[in-house]
């Protein structure tokens, strides 16, 4: 397989893979278009990386299979190997050869691919300068900071041009203000070259930041895959909604034309609810509700009389936390720091019904 | 990372052999050398294993061999001596091993070169060897160090008896322990700073991280050096036959010698030593219990770096120590049979006229003798490569789990050096004598033998080494687009260089020196040293023997030094 | 069969009939034959690897064209080799000589070897030639058992001069011997001290706190290194090593110096039969015999003078011990051995 093929398509039906009773990834299925940056986010052990392996070839699926541009690559009878999927790969541990220099690092899969001497180190020294390392070429690892050991990593997945880019939680090994700063250096790499992409990660926000579509793991199956907008504005579970951002859960009960919250009640018509009466649940984001010390008028939103149990100042909002009257259940307010509570206030807080996303009924555990 | 481990998911590897054979074609080549494998240990073993279940004249399926072995008190006894022995072996042995690998490769301890030098000098010494130069230093009546103590004190008797389960002990220990010096060297080598100075931040002392953090970190180099110790010194014959025997002690491999004598029966002897492999299996099992699901050591791929304690003051003691420890290996042994290698007549004691190099000058013109010399190191390198190669790839086989059974082959890979080496040998010339491989006579059949016979020393320091490596970093070169092969080529054995050259070292210096083994498969043209020294010690020509000696201890030394300068740029040390 | 029938015997198959040496026509076509052969292999369990070399190439000097595979191991090695060789049905040795009777007398009975009596073997020291005169093997070395000490340590004249003498008292932490649980010669040594003087010989030899090595030789090494004083040895290795100049000296038993005779056999299944005979021709000779000598060994023949210091078989009152009564005493009295010292 030649480098600098186009970006592939890449298709996961019915996946599975299972060790003994242990069931890490569920019938899992994914499209990956071409050029596109997907993000599999998810908590430890959801079945994400062994999903990356699985893509990678170097675990076989028990059940399911995986294509790339049509052809399929992965099932359980049979695996194409990893090093004939013309894919590349950047590891937690970056996985970058000690005992070679940067520049060999970097011109290992380039000299696989049988390319002329001068070809190979144009293309190092390209990209090299592209993840400005151009000065360090001749150091070995040791000699390199984590971020430049990371871009190293890098320089060398994207040099081969790879028809899929995988990568495997590549910044948890980095300082907080370096996995900021890397964030947007693989973003920028992804506009420039537009390799099909799998990202896994456990950081909503790296993922936000990334992606074009991000697919929430849990528990060895796809959640929900949306843009990171549509993601975090409806989201469809409760596993979604609270592990992208901050989010509160109502539960309701719906019976007739009203649906009921602890300590207040909406039409049901006000908000986006399925025909059946029983329990309901939606998303309510801390940002999406407001204090204030007067109730308000009446309106289309609802207003509940709550007490104020906690605060805390982030320098760009306030963070509230309410008791509901009825059953002390809590909310959390994300309010401008120019709208100051103390704790113990009796305030009005309003909720916008159009604002509220009801959830799918838990499916498991 | 998140998800399952990825040691777990390297384990998923395909059951379905055929489709696995189909998709990977370096497969094809691991499976191969895997097979070749299986046939020099299996076979061999096979062959011992089957003949101690039979007649010897009927052939017909027998307990007996079984009975006559083990159905004795005193050879049961014998036995539990033999195991009481390798154990105090190996603890005096961890003794002298650790102290001085730590000071030589994490403190300023000066001299280092010339402490590893010497201890890879105490390695080459056949163990017979030393343990004549240690009668002639602690004879209890004509010891040179008794009777340097009865002169300078006036007492009637001396102070130390070689001849003594002590003596014994002591002695085994001075030639054995190298084995855990280069084990646990490689190791400390490779203990990142960091983890060190964690400990220290936490306000340790240099002591107390030492202790605490340091030699816990490469416990299982210790533990790998120390079940080879062990499984060594069961199976040694040398020491004990000069030692133990007058002394009155009786162990399994002397006891195992009688079974040589007329009537032959070599099946008991069979018998008697296979039950040993049992004991290959139990060391295993303790050490993963010991292990536990400790992580340990490991090069992660994304570098490291060292600095070295200093020790102020005590780096002269640390020196001291290592010192102490060559002198009793090398330095006073050698002197000692320095003393008859540059004499024309030993007995005689130190005089000028008594001074010669005629020994060496034998040596030298006797083309006999530099072909033996020559045979010897060729064998031996041709064995190091082979046992090295062979090593590396049953490692990473079980310790990236290509195949099912894993664990079964690396105990098949661990058994052959707890067989006796003429036990061992028999099964061999049986298995490789006759067509339709018919190697007797030929340098073939030494190197195949010397292989199998140390290649548990290579595998052990071969799966040590892979332990301490991430498997992404094959994974990476996979991805990339190189072969299993190429990932083992390129990066495995390129960081793995300096513990690979260890291996071979320590697969080389016991197959220059082996007996059992090369007594009963050497041919009119493949004569070796050890071989030669067991002649010249038949036939009293003691002066020749302790000239041998000493070229065999320079010419390795020169090897070694070698070695090491071909290791090249240690790209693992930052700030050495 | 008794001696004079057996030196009859003698007389009228050879003695009458062939000249002095070894007959020129049966000599010449052995050699023609084995010349066809061009080789022989002889696992050797004596000597060691450069004298079998020697006399692997003095053979050939004198018999070109038939060369000499010497393989020099030690007896048992060998003969585990050769029942392996058997086993397989690919005998690999020809001429097989061992320190150990046992292994002919069992090679005999199994029909393994092949019969031919040298007609050299007429001259041989006449108790040597007594034990191979059913031509199925000759002896081709003859280990002593004598009296050895350290010249400097002690006096010609308080030095042992029969075997009682061993057992003094004033030889406390100064004897050394072998054992026979590793070497035949000391087994055979064990036998004949038992005949002489009851085991009671081995009780007080224990009390004086013996230094117990394992082959007949490391008594040697041990009395040149002045550890003991006094022991048992072979005065082949003891005389090789006072001859550069250590201090040892032999003392030829008063009662008799104990011979263990190592024989060699021609293997029926081997190939080369031809060569194989006249290798038992030249063993037997004057030649091999000389070489003996030059290496400070016994030589086998009585018109072969012995080495410097060493005393001619005739003049040491040599006894031997037949090879039945060996197999026989030697198992009991490696654990009669092991019961008096440990």
């Amino acid at each position: 397989m030649s480098g600098g093929a186009d970006p592939s398509n890449l298709s996961l039906a019915g996946l599975s893979c299972r060790y003994g009773a242990f069931t890490a990834v569920d019938a899992l299925d994914l499209e990956v278009r071409a050029g596109e940056f997907v993000s599999l986010l998810g908590p430890s052990g959801c079945g994400k990386t062994t999903t990356l392996r699985m893509i990678a070839g170097f675990v076989r699926p028990t059940a399911g299979t995986i294509r790339l541009d049509g052809r399929v690559i992965s099932s359980p009878g049979a695996v194409l190997a990893p090093e004939k999927r013309g894919m590349s790969m950047i590891f937690q541990s970056y996985a970058i050869w000690p005992n070679m220099t940067v520049a060999e690092n970097v011109a290992f899969g380039l000299k696989l691919r049988h390319l002329g001497r001068d070809a190979i180190a144009a293309k190092v020294g390209e990209i090299l300068e592209t993840v400005r390392l151009k000065a360090l070429a001749d150091r070995y690892p040791a000699e390199l900071s984590g971020g430049q050991q990371q871009r190293v990593a890098l320089a060398r997945a994207i040099v081969i041009q790879p028809r899929v880019l995988l990568l495997d939680e590549p910044l948890s090994n980095l300082d907080a203000n370096l996995r900021e700063e890397m964030r947007y250096e693989i973003r920028r790499l992804h506009d420039v070259f537009r390799f099909t992409t799998v990202y896994v990660t456990h950081d909503q926000g790296e993922a936000m930041v990334t992606s074009d579509r991000i697919a929430v793991m849990n528990q060895g199956r796809i959640e929900q895959i949306d843009a990171p907008y549509t993601l975090y504005t409806r989201p469809r579970t409760a596993f979604v909604a609270r592990f992208i951002g901050r989010t509160n859960l109502l539960e309701g009960r719906r019976s007739g034309d009203r649906v009921a919250f602890p300590g207040f009640d909406l039409p049901a018509g006000m908000l986006e609810a399925g025909e059946e009466a029983g329990a309901v649940t939606y998303a309510v984001r801390p940002h999406s509700l407001a204090l204030s010390r007067q109730a308000p008028a009446a309106g289309e939103d609802a207003a509940i009389a709550v007490s104020l149990a906690e605060r805390a100042f982030l320098g760009e909002s306030w963070t509230y936390v309410v008791a509901l009257p009825q059953d002390g259940a809590r909310l959390s307010v994300t309010a401008a720091p120019s709208h100051v509570f103390d704790v113990g206030d009796r305030l009005w807080l309003t909720l916008d019904p159009r604002q509220m996303v009801p959830l799918a009924p838990e499916s498991r555990g | 990372m998140t998800g399952v481990p990825s040691r777990l998911a390297a384990g998923a590897r395909p059951r379905r052999l055929g489709a696995f054979l189909r998709l990977d074609p370096s497969a094809l080549a691991w499976m191969a050398v895997v097979a070749v494998l299986v046939f020099l240990v299996v076979s061999p073993l096979a062959r011992l294993l089957a003949s101690s279940f039979q007649s010897p004249e009927t052939g017909a399926w027998t307990l007996a061999n079984y009975v006559t072995a083990f159905g004795r008190m005193r050879n049961l006894e014998v036995l539990g001596t033999s195991l009481l022995y390798a154990g105090c072996v190996t603890v005096v042995a961890v003794g002298f091993a650790v102290p001085v690998a730590w000071a030589v490769a994490r403190s300023d301890m000066p001299g280092k070169g010339m402490v590893r030098a010497l201890i890879l000098g105490a390695f080459i010494t056949p163990p017979y060897l030393g343990a004549i130069g240690w009668i002639l230093l602690a004879g209890p009546n004509a010891g040179w160090l008794n009777r340097a103590w009865m002169a300078l004190t006036g007492a009637s008797g001396g102070i130390v008896n070689v001849y003594s389960f002590a003596g014994l002990v002591f002695v085994t220990a001075l030639y054995a322990f190298p084995y855990i010096f280069v084990f646990a060297t490689d190791a400390l080598d490779r203990v990142s700073t960091e983890m060190e100075e964690a400990a220290t931040i936490l306000g340790a002392s240099s002591a107390q991280t030492t202790l605490r953090v340091t030699l816990p970190l490469v416990t299982p180099a210790i533990l790998a050096g120390a079940i080879v110790v062990f499984l060594d010194t069961v199976a040694l014959f040398g020491t004990p036959a000069i030692i133990a025997l007058p002394a009155r002690i009786r162990v399994m491999t002397l006891q195992l010698w009688q079974y040589f004598e007329y009537p032959v029966r070599a099946e008991v002897a069979a018998a008697y030593s296979l039950p040993l492999v049992g004991i290959t299996v139990a060391l295993f099992w303790a050490q993963r219990l010991i292990l536990g699901r400790k992580g340990y050591v490991a090069l992660t791929g994304k570098g490291g770096s060292r600095a070295l304690t200093r020790l102020g003051p005590y780096r002269w003691v640390a020196f001291a120590y290592a010192l102490l420890v060559i002198a009793l290996a090398v330095l006073l042994p050698f002197a000692a049979l320095g003393q008859a290698a540059f004499s024309t007549a030993w007995g005689q004691g130190f005089s000028l006229g008594n001074l010669t190099l005629q020994n060496f000058v034998r040596l030298a013109t006797d083309a006999n003798a530099r072909d033996t010399i020559g045979h010897s190191f060729t064998f031996a390198a041709a064995t190091g490569c082979l046992a090295v190669l062979l090593a590396v790839v049953a490692g990473y086989v079980v310790t990236r789990r290509l195949m099912p059974g894993g664990f079964l082959l690396g105990i098949l890979c661990m058994t052959p050096l707890v067989i006796p080496g003429i036990v061992l040998a028999i099964g061999f010339y049986a298995t490789y004598s006759t067509p339709p491989i018919a190697l007797y006579g030929t340098a073939a059949i030494l190197i195949l033998a010397f292989t199998t016979r140390f290649l548990p020393i290579a595998y052990v320091n071969a799966v040590a080494g892979l332990r301490t490596l991430n498997p992404e970093m094959e994974e990476a070169v996979r991805i990339l687009g190189g072969s299993r092969t190429r990932a083992v080529s390129r990066v495995v054995v390129p960081l793995l260089k300096k513990s690979l050259i260890g291996s071979w070292l320590l697969v080389f210096i016991p197959a220059v020196r082996e007996l059992s083994t090369a007594l009963f498969l050497v041919g009119p043209n493949t004569r070796v040293i050890s071989v030669m020294m067991l002649d010249l010690s038949e036939n009293g020509s003691f002066e020749t023997l302790a000239a041998l000696g000493f070229v065999l201890l320079t010419v390795t030394i020169a090897i070694v030094l070698l070695g090491y300068r071909l290791v090249g740029r240690d790209f693992m040390l930052r700030r050495s | 069969m008794t001696w004079t029938r057996r030196a009859f015997a003698w007389t009228v198959l050879l003695g009458a009939t062939a000249p002095a040496a070894f007959a020129q026509g049966a000599e010449t076509q052995l050699y023609e034959a084995a010349k066809a052969e061009g080789q022989l292999t002889w696992y050797s369990g004596i000597l060691d690897q450069p004298i079998c070399d020697k006399v692997g190439q003095a053979f050939t000097a004198k018999y070109p064209g038939v060369r000499v595979n010497a393989i020099k191991t030690t007896s048992q090695v060998a003969f585990q080799r050769l029942t392996q060789d058997m086993k397989a049905g690919a005998v690999q040795s020809d001429v097989f000589t061992t320190t150990d009777a046992s292994h002919m007398t069992f090679l005999e009975r199994k029909g393994e070897l092949t019969q031919y009596l040298p007609e050299n073997a007429r001259n041989l020291a006449d108790p040597l030639r007594d034990f191979g005169s059913k031509g199925f093997y000759q002896v081709s070395w003859v280990g002593l058992v004598a009296l050895v000490y350290n010249s400097s340590k002690v006096k010609p004249e308080n030095a042992p001069k029969d075997w009682p003498d061993l057992a003094d008292p004033k030889w406390k932490n100064a004897v050394t011997f072998g054992s026979p649980n590793f070497s035949g010669m000391v087994g055979v040594w064990t036998i004949a001290m038992e005949d002489k003087y009851g085991w009671d010989y081995f009780e007080r030899l224990n009390k004086l706190n013996p230094l117990i090595g394992r082959s007949i030789d490391d008594a040697v090494t041990t009395l040149n290194s002045g550890e003991r004083l006094v022991g048992t040895g072979n005065p082949a290795t003891a005389l090789r090593n006072a001859a550069k100049g250590n201090p040892l000296a032999v003392n030829y038993p008063t009662s008799g110096t104990l011979g263990v005779l190592s024989p060699t056999g021609i293997l029926r299944k081997a190939r080369s039969q031809n060569a194989a005979k006249l290798f038992m021709e030249f063993l037997t000779g004057p030649e091999y015999s000389r070489i003996l000598a030059e290496h400070y060994e016994q030589p086998l023949r009585t018109d072969v003078p012995p080495p410097n210091g060493a005393k001619s078989l005739s003049d040491i009152n040599l006894f031997v011990k037949p090879v039945d009564e060996i197999e026989r005493k030697l198992p009991p009295n490696k654990e009669k051995w092991r019961d008096t010292f440990g």
